[in-house]
């Protein structure tokens, strides 16, 4: 059963982690040492795929032979019907692909033995199931190192972004049924970021105020936002907003366009002219970004950009910043107008308690930096990187599955909360009052309690009479005469059943007691 | 007891909201739904709920805790039925109940008279001391007195043999190291399944030990000498003991083994296999024999049928030639009797005489149908039909006659090239082919190309072709193989090549010489041409070359002949003594000269060779001249030795 896994699948990246029997949650780092594998998958023309770095690696050169970014078409038929949404996702992936088909065509072309003949051109047709399938199954290759069983397969669970339909996730699981996976559950991302920085896991102990969480994540191509209330460890969705197409991508097309400019200015060449001069000065850029994160100032260089001329250039960090802002704007306000939308649709939500970072481009300090002077109030949750923390979510919602073996794909669960506590007493010794049911408990629920004996003599009117009080209402319960309770040492024992009933659409709960 | 009481609670607020399917909470929810016991709000925070039954007061007061090793722990602790299957977490609970229950001090404040120095007390401890560990734990249950050690009773397999193993098995499979036992199964297991549980018994890997029996504790040794005496002993009773547990499982695994009804089954289903398989190949050489048979057999008369076809096909044209000749030889009969009576038409005897060679002529000329229209027309014409038939068999045989000679002819033109020689006309052909050039040629090629050279002969033959003029026909390389070995095995004396060239040398000197010559010269010419004749004749040489001669022979005297009238008419005659004593000529000298290397010493008739060499030179004249040479040369040099 140990150990479990949890793996964030993204357009641009995968991350799995992995949780011992001691609930410690670990992200795995793969064969290059990366703890976040690339999504990207290479056919060689012949039988053999690559996925991972070298795929990334090889796909500058040989484009029409790589498919990457593919998870945004992991989706039904249906939802990629609209035209729009798919062209725009089509200008991300390198090779071909058959809009009637759903089908990824991967070309291949073999130089002919002699002049006279015409090359050869093969091709390989995969569906964006059967992508997500050979990622994952790479992923499962790691998830090996720990997991020795041979006879059943790991379990795993894993994260979809919030806004993909119910039948994604459908397709998602059957991807990484084949891949080797044994899903257990399949969860939104932001509910794993959540989960992940263990927030609502105090809640459990002490009932404290109700948490509002806001995700914002920031991926490879898309951002979206998502609102949750925290009570009791439960988590309730408010709201989600997006995908907007603001994503990593954009920041370094910002310093991209930077580079061609300054290389423009400099040597008279537009490097615009040559698509192999725009990949070269993207790989460095998108270099440069990640070390940006984390340094304050890097050598960017490049090899024969063009025609022969290296470039070379010192980028500092404030640099950096200055050539993002814009795109940091944007994304701030469009974050702001979700926010202000989800207030006015949710009155309560007067203030956001808490900020969860998910997405490898919110590693970038001056996004953080900006999102902590937006909102002074949250406590911003960046301990952990930013890529990882979906995976770690996953892996600990591993460690809380009832029965690993079902699979659960629903993404919510319709419940019936309490809103207030409710208390119970006997006779009218209210200073003895337990409480049954905090507030926020999902009912129905069913608690034993011990009651001590109030000290108003031995009638049996008396002996069996009980007394509830939710909010500023007190309700009598008188159990049947006939019926006398035992006591025990002065201690009644009883069962409270607390369900509810739908009548006429309103929700009418009921209490059962009953004497031990 | 039904005392409960169901209420509504309209003021209890609720709401409905989706919840994320994620998080402790939600799944503790989750469970305590499914849960039917529900979760118990108490302040008491043992949960002591299934663990364990109670246990008999007087049981433990009856146990001595001095002899705490043969105490059954699980039955002190209250796991009496749970025994090995009881999990650390039972055992602690287990524990800490009977702890509550029978500690001194609890007992004491309810009033109980407790002898601290003696009380049972002390065996709960012991039994959680022992079980509470894992590796005491196991050394206890190893030796569990509830295990039942023994073997199924002969009775026991005869009546109920999967039940009665099945048990056993099951209750030795908590011995096995490895998890997941195979079962036993069933009369219908499959035959791997039976393998399987077979092979994972007969290789039971058990982690049963006896170091609860031992005899003595290792740590009650006074010193370490002692305590290592001590370890050795029980080591060497844990070994024996080790080994009878493995005897046991041994016997146990063989003894079910034996009296498996399925693996008597597999054997007897591989026995049956086996020979069908026997059978089958058996059965498939037999019939591939009898296919072989057959075959053989149908060829066989198939040929036997083909051959007396043929043999009657045969014996019928055979057949219908001797009744051909039969109907032939009786239209002759009837011609010939027709002619003898009607007298052969004759009308003189001289006449007969000729109808009668005319009548054997035509019985042989005509062909049977013209036989039985002349014999038919005899009849009615009589004489006219005869003579008319007479004189279409002469005709007959004498376009015959002429047809032969026609092809004779032809033979002739074909073959003769209208050489007009009758000698060697078949040969000349050939012999053309090696013309003196070609001769020449082939030498030097064979020369050139010495042997070794790849493809020689093809190469020289090239070589001759590409030089020779292309006159005559291309030789090949077979041709200029043949010529080779024949040249080789020649000797060079008697080669022809160089009769030959000792002729055109001849030739030319003749022609230089013409006005000189006289008719003497005639016949001394014809000398060397004769005995050059001769020198072939003796020597062998291939007609080829003798046709050669021949021819040129031939010609040489045309050519002489002509000088020779010549001659007679103007030239002035000169006596052959005047020829003999006149001095050598240059060439003359230089035909000597070249007659004397060519012949060496050794070669017998020398002179008389080189003489043949030289045209009007008889051998005197040769050997006179020679020796004249000879002592010129020796004066010479006696001259020159003088002067030196």
């Amino acid at each position: 059963m140990w150990p479990r896994f949890g793996i964030k699948v993204g357009n641009s990246t995968l991350c799995i982690a992995y949780v011992r029997a001691d609930g410690k949650a670990e992200v795995i780092a793969n064969k290059q040492g990366d703890r976040v594998s690339q999504a990207c998958l290479l056919w060689n023309g012949d039988t053999e795929i690559e996925c991972g770095l070298t795929a990334k690696q090889k796909m500058a050169t040989r484009p029409k032979q790589a498919v990457a970014h593919s998870f945004q078409l992991l989706q039904p038929a249906e939802a990629l019907a609209n035209d729009d949404k798919l062209t725009n996702a089509l200008k991300e992936v390198p090779c071909e692909y058959d809009k009637e088909a759903f089908v990824f065509r991967m070309e291949h072309t073999i130089p002919a033995e002699k002049e006279d003949q015409d090359d050869k051109i093969v091709t390989k047709e995969l569906s964006a199931v059967e992508v997500t399938q050979e990622l994952l199954r790479h992923e499962l290759e790691l998830a090996r190192q720990y997991h020795t069983d041979t006879e059943h397969a790991p379990i795993a669970v894993l994260s979809i972004p919030s806004y993909y339909p119910p039948q994604a996730v459908k397709l998602l699981a059957e991807a990484a049924k084949g891949a080797g996976f044994n899903v257990a559950q399949v969860i939104a991302e932001p509910t794993a970021a959540v989960l992940g920085y263990k927030i609502g896991e105090d809640q459990l102990e002490k009932a404290t105020q109700r948490q509002h969480v806001l995700t914002i994540k920031c991926g490879g191509l898309y951002s979206n936002f998502a609102l949750y209330a925290v009570q009791n460890g439960y988590f309730i969705e408010l709201a989600t907003f997006g995908p907007f197409s603001i994503g990593g991508r954009q920041f370094t097309e910002a310093l991209v366009q930077f580079i061609c400019e300054e290389f423009k200015r400099k040597y008279k060449l537009d490097p615009h002219e040559s698509r192999r001069s725009l990949a070269k000065i993207r790989t460095a850029a998108a270099n440069c970004k990640h070390i940006l994160t984390t340094l304050p100032s890097t050598q960017l260089y490049i090899d024969s950009l063009m025609d022969g001329v290296d470039y070379n250039a010192q980028m500092s960090r404030a640099r950096f910043e200055s050539l993002i802002q814009p795109v940091i704007n944007s994304l701030m306000q469009q974050l702001g107008e979700c926010v202000e939308r989800a207030q006015q649709e949710h009155p309560e939500l007067k203030r956001i308690d808490d900020i969860v970072l998910l997405g490898a481009t919110m590693q970038i300090p001056k996004l953080q930096a900006t999102l902590a002077a937006r909102f002074p109030d949250a406590k911003l949750h960046n301990s952990h990187s930013a890529d990882e923390v979906v995976a770690i979510g996953c892996a600990r919602q591993a460690v809380y599955l009832l029965d690993p073996q079902q699979q659960q794909l629903q993404k919510a669960d319709d419940c019936v909360l309490v809103e207030d506590d409710l208390y119970i007493w006997h006779g009218n010794d209210e200073s003895n009052a337990k409480l049954v049911l905090s507030k926020g408990s999902i009912l129905p629920a069913k608690i034993k309690v011990s009651l001590p004996q109030s000290g108003e003599g031995d009638a049996a009117e008396a002996l069996a009479s009980f007394k509830l009080r939710t909010g500023e209402s007190e309700i009598l319960a008188q159990l049947p005469e006939t019926t006398t309770p035992n006591t025990d040492d002065g201690l009644f024992q009883l069962e409270v059943e607390v369900d509810w009933e739908d009548k006429d659409g309103n929700i009418v709960p009921l209490v059962r007691l009953r004497c031990m | 007891m039904t005392n409960s009481l169901q209420l509504e609670c309209g003021a209890l607020k609720v709401a409905r909201h989706k919840i994320e399917c994620v998080g402790c909470a939600y799944f503790n929810a989750r469970r305590q739904i499914g849960d039917a016991s529900g979760v118990e709000r108490s302040d008491s925070d043992e949960k002591l709920a299934g663990a364990g039954e109670d246990v008999d007061i007087s049981y433990l007061k009856s146990l001595d805790p001095k002899e705490w090793k043969d105490q059954d722990h699980y039955s002190v602790l209250g796991l009496g039925k749970l025994r090995y299957e009881a999990s650390d977490d039972d055992i602690r609970r287990a524990y800490r109940r009977m702890v509550l229950q029978h500690h001194p001090d609890k007992r004491k404040a309810k009033g109980e008279e407790v002898i601290t120095d003696d009380d049972y007390f002390t065996c709960i401890t012991k039994a959680y001391e022992i079980l509470g560990t894992a590796k005491t734990r196991r050394s206890y249950d190893s030796v569990d007195p509830e295990f039942d050690d023994n073997f199924p009773s002969q009775s026991d397999i005869d009546n109920n043999y999967f039940n009665s193993f099945n048990k056993y098995f099951n209750l030795n499979a908590r011995w096995s190291e490895k998890q997941h036992v195979p079962p036993f199964g069933e009369v219908d297991a499959k035959r791997e399944e039976v393998e399987r549980f077979y092979n994972f018994w007969y290789d039971f890997k058990s982690w049963r030990e006896f170091s609860y029996l031992d005899e003595e504790d290792k740590e009650k040794g006074q010193d370490r000498d002692e305590r290592r005496w001590i370890e050795k002993e029980n080591k060497a009773a844990r070994i024996k003991r080790k080994k009878e547990e493995m005897t046991r499982i041994r016997a146990l695994v063989d003894l079910a083994y034996n009296s498996d009804k399925r693996i008597q089954r597999f054997k007897q289903e591989e026995k049956d296999r086996k020979a069908a398989a026997k059978r089958a190949k058996m059965d498939a050489a037999q019939a591939q024999k009898a296919e072989a048979d057959r075959a053989v057999r149908e060829a066989a008369l198939a040929k036997e049928k083909a051959e007396k076809a043929e043999q009657k096909r045969i014996e019928q044209i055979r057949i219908e030639r001797e009744q051909q000749k039969k109907l032939l030889k009786k239209e002759r009969k009837t011609l010939r009797d027709k002619l003898k009576d009607c007298k052969y038409y004759a009308k003189n005897d001289k006449d007969q005489l000729k109808h009668m060679e005319g009548t054997e002529k035509i019985c042989e000329t005509f062909s049977l149908a013209e036989l039985q229209t002349l014999n038919k027309a005899m009849e009615t014409k009589g004489r006219e039909s005869f003579v008319a038939a007479l004189q279409t068999a002469e005709r007959k045989i004498a376009d015959e006659l002429e047809e032969l000679n026609l092809a004779q002819q032809k033979k002739q033109t074909t073959n003769g090239q209208a050489n007009k020689t009758p000698a060697g006309v078949k040969e000349v052909k050939k012999g053309d082919v090696w013309s003196n050039e070609n001769v020449q040629l082939l030498i030097k090629a064979v020369n050139l190309f010495p042997a070794g050279t790849a493809q020689r002969w093809d190469v020289i033959a090239t070589f001759i072709n590409q030089h020779g003029g292309g006159a005559t026909t291309p030789v090949t390389a077979r041709d200029v193989l043949n010529k080779a070995k024949a040249l080789q095995h020649s000797d060079h004396s008697k080669s022809t090549l160089k009769t030959q060239a000792n002729e055109a040398a001849f030739q030319s000197f003749e022609k230089s010489k013409k006005e000189v010559q006289t008719t003497n010269d005639i016949t001394l010419g014809d000398s060397p041409a004769e005995s050059s004749k001769e020198n072939v004749k003796q020597n062998g040489a291939p007609p080829v070359n003798n046709n050669n001669n021949q021819q040129q022979q031939q010609q040489e005297q045309q050519q002489q002949v002509e000088p020779k009238q010549n001659g007679v008419a103007a030239a002035p005659p000169t006596t052959n003594g005047v020829s003999s004593k006149s001095s050598w000529t240059k060439e003359e000298q230089a035909l000597l000269e070249q007659a004397m290397k060519t012949y060496p010493t050794t070669t017998p008739d020398r002179w008389d060779c080189i003489a043949a060499c030289i045209p009007n030179r008889s051998k005197k004249d040769c050997l006179r001249r020679v020796k004249e040479l000879v002592e010129l040369v020796n004066s010479k040099k006696e001259a020159q030795a003088a002067v030196k």
